[in-house]
């Protein structure tokens, strides 16, 4: 794994334990205060994070001279070794996911879809135009269907609500 | 013993429910096709079924997500018969023995071993689950907050101190869990916390969103960052026969042995599938007329691992239910199934909410009914399935994922959390953070500060109550014993230097950083 990653995920986990600290003492008092209070389980658990998150900064920075390169033993889960990996692959298609979701919202479910799953299937090397179309087409359709035929689902339309009266299955 | 029966009956009652007995079939059936992928997770397949249990009651919903699992513990060792690439992680030793026999053109055998054992394991373990887990959860009795707070934070210590490499960041991920949790509400004294002026966080986030973007979302973006095709080759149907009686006879002794460690072992907090077939597989070595079999195509080594895989899935289930301790993620993904039917996990659940283990047996015993029938063919046919593009597979079970979190509430803001916890889930699974335990955090939170903070007012604001009280001092010994024995194990294996350069700089899979049930 990268040592700089690690490093900076244990940094941002500093952060968020220093945040929560300083939010835990601006949580306003109840009527009926107990012993603990309502930050008090906050600050012990920001003080768990700032030590542990703490320590791994540390331990990072200490030995950072130690290991030539970027690379150390890894601790999380790795890649297939027999397989190429992409990073930009992986958060490619989790910004497509954000992408997808504000779609969903403006364009609606039918039409923001279809091309999210297209796209996705394309970055992950479907080059089939057929295939794009097809399974993205499909997908939709079976989907729509299903949460909205049969689990009775109210999807997001956007543009398309004026549509409303057809699309959620009144018929 | 009375209750033992009840319980078998009312389990069995539930397969007459025609509906009930749909949703056991399409969670089968949904196991099969997630655990028949190779390079697949339990967990991940799991976590797309989630949502759908909105439409569910609690039984019917136990019973969908233990049908998804019986599911992919028979199919994840098709293709590692078919192909030599294991499903899930648990199905290793079966591709070293299975594929071993089908290069020999004994892929009947192989086939349908995995079969019977798996089939054998299932129903035999279901006694094993509910002889256990009766009167584990009459120990209910005796808890009020206090011990309530030990059990949950023993369920957390159990999942950070069974971690994996690096226990300093499985307590951060519990940590973060549980503070997640206290966003909205407070329980006791009705003040809004940590909502960062949104209206939609009043009342705290959505656990099924965070766990969903903590154990699937990240889970598929850290798959997709590599694409590469399963060559399965021709492999003439007609050809597979099924084992012969001199072959079942050989695998009746593994196979009980697998389990009955399988049930034992899954028991334990922490302890996976994995460990489980590796040690029944072990153990059948041990024991076998023919050791050197073992590796170069053992029916019985087969036997012993299938069977340990399905029943480990059982014991996993006693702790989780009887006292609310999941064993790994996807049991953690059970529990927060309960709480989206607003039922709390923890010693009480089994007591308040009896059904549930009713629904529970049906669950396992309908499914181990259906692929007893079904089976058979669908281990022939696996090898298509098995041969299905994983860039397809990923891309709609991510699209999936997201429609099933939004339909839980028809919320987009819950979409909004789930993905930036799958964000930070992809991190932390790539850099040895447990998502396990902050996703379990994230369940048991809310209760756990309820349990400390009513225990404390219950004895006058003293913190003795912790540890004058028996029940809870044992339960928080206990705890204690865990999370030092996972800092020795992690001290000792820092102290151990590699064997060879390259170790420790590629881990084998995802599943092996932290515990996974299945």
């Amino acid at each position: 794994m990268d040592k700089r990653v690690d490093l900076t995920v244990a940094t941002g986990f500093l952060a968020f334990g220093i945040w929560l600290l300083v939010a835990s003492f601006r949580i306003p008092q109840g009527s009926v205060p107990d012993s603990i209070g309502s930050g008090g389980v906050a600050r012990i658990l920001a003080v768990v994070i700032i030590l542990a998150a703490g320590y791994l900064v540390a331990r990072r920075l200490v030995g950072w001279r130690r290991t030539a390169g970027a690379t150390v033993p890894a601790e999380g889960s790795s890649d297939n070794p027999d397989h190429p990996a992409s990073a930009r692959r992986g958060l490619g298609i989790f910004g497509l996911l954000v992408a997808y979701a504000f779609g969903v919202r403006y364009l609606g479910y039918p039409i923001a879809t279809p091309i999210f799953v297209g796209v996705a299937l394309y970055v992950m090397g479907v080059v089939s135009w057929v295939r794009l179309v097809a399974l993205s087409v499909l997908y939709t359709v079976v989907s729509y269907g299903l949460f909205v035929g049969f689990f009775g689902v109210l999807l997001p339309l956007g543009v398309l609500s004026t549509w409303d009266y057809y699309l959620w299955f009144h018929f | 013993m009375t209750f033992f029966l009840h319980s078998l009956a009312q389990g069995t009652a539930y397969l007459t429910d025609p509906i009930f007995l749909l949703i056991i079939v399409a969670g089968t059936l949904w196991g099969v096709i997630g655990g028949i992928h190779p390079g697949g997770s339990a967990t991940l397949s799991v976590g797309v079924a989630l949502p759908f249990t909105f439409v569910m009651d609690g039984p019917q919903a136990v019973a969908f997500l233990l049908s998804v699992l019986v599911g992919i513990n028979f199919a994840n060792s098709l293709p590692s018969v078919l192909i030599g690439v294991p499903g899930t992680p648990s199905a290793v030793l079966t591709a070293q023995d299975g594929f071993q026999l089908h290069q020999r053109g004994e892929t009947g055998t192989a086939l349908g071993i995995v079969y019977l054992a798996s089939i054998f394991g299932q129903f035999v373990s279901i006694i094993f689950f509910v002889a256990f887990v009766v009167p584990l959860s009459n120990l209910a009795y005796l808890f009020l907050s206090p011990e309530l707070f030990a059990m949950a934070l023993l369920g957390m210590t159990a999942v950070v101190g069974l971690a994996g490499r690096s226990i300093v960041k499985a307590v951060i991920s519990a940590a973060v869990g549980l503070a997640v949790a206290l966003v909205g509400l407070d329980p006791l004294e009705n003040v809004p916390r940590f909502t960062l002026g949104l209206s939609d966080l009043q009342d705290g986030v959505n656990p099924i969103a965070v766990v969903i973007g903590l154990l699937a979302v990240s889970e598929v973006i850290r798959q997709c960052r590599q694409v590469y095709p399963w060559s399965v080759g021709k492999i003439r149907l007609r050809s597979i026969k099924f084992p012969n009686r001199a072959v079942l006879r050989r695998i009746l002794r593994p196979a009980l042995l697998g389990t009955t460690l399988g049930v034992v072992i899954g028991i334990a907090p922490g302890a996976s599938a994995e460990a489980a077939s590796y040690m029944a597989y072990q153990q059948a070595k041990a024991m076998s007329k023919t050791p050197e079999e073992f590796g170069k195509g053992s029916i019985e080594g087969i036997a012993a691992n299938e069977s340990a895989q399905q029943a480990s899935q059982a014991g996993d289930l006693i702790p989780t239910l009887a006292v609310g301790i999941p064993g790994g993620s996807t049991m953690v993904l059970i529990l927060a199934a309960l709480t989206l039917h607003g039922l709390v996990p923890g010693p009480l659940l089994i007591k308040q909410s009896p059904e549930l283990l009713f629904g529970a047996v049906g669950g396992l015993l309908g499914a181990a009914v259906f692929l007893a029938l079904i089976g058979w063919m669908m281990a022939k046919v696996a090898a298509r399935l098995a041969g299905v593009d994983r860039s397809v597979i990923l891309v709609l079970a991510l699209a999936l994922t997201l429609i099933g979190v939004y339909s839980v509430d028809q919320s987009m803001f819950d979409v909004g959390v789930c993905l930036v916890f799958g964000f930070v889930g992809y991190f932390m699974l790539r850099y040895g953070y447990a998502v396990a335990a902050a996703a379990l955090g994230v369940i048991l939170g809310d209760d756990i500060e309820s349990t400390l903070r009513q225990g404390i007012l219950i004895a006058d604001g003293s913190f003795l109550t912790f540890v004058s009280r028996p029940v809870t001092a044992v339960v928080l010994a206990l705890a204690a014993v865990l999370l030092a024995y996972g800092i020795r194990s992690e001290w000792r294996s820092r102290r151990r230097p590699p064997a060879s350069p390259d170790e420790g700089l590629l881990d084998v899979e995802a599943e092996t950083a932290e515990p996974q049930s299945h």
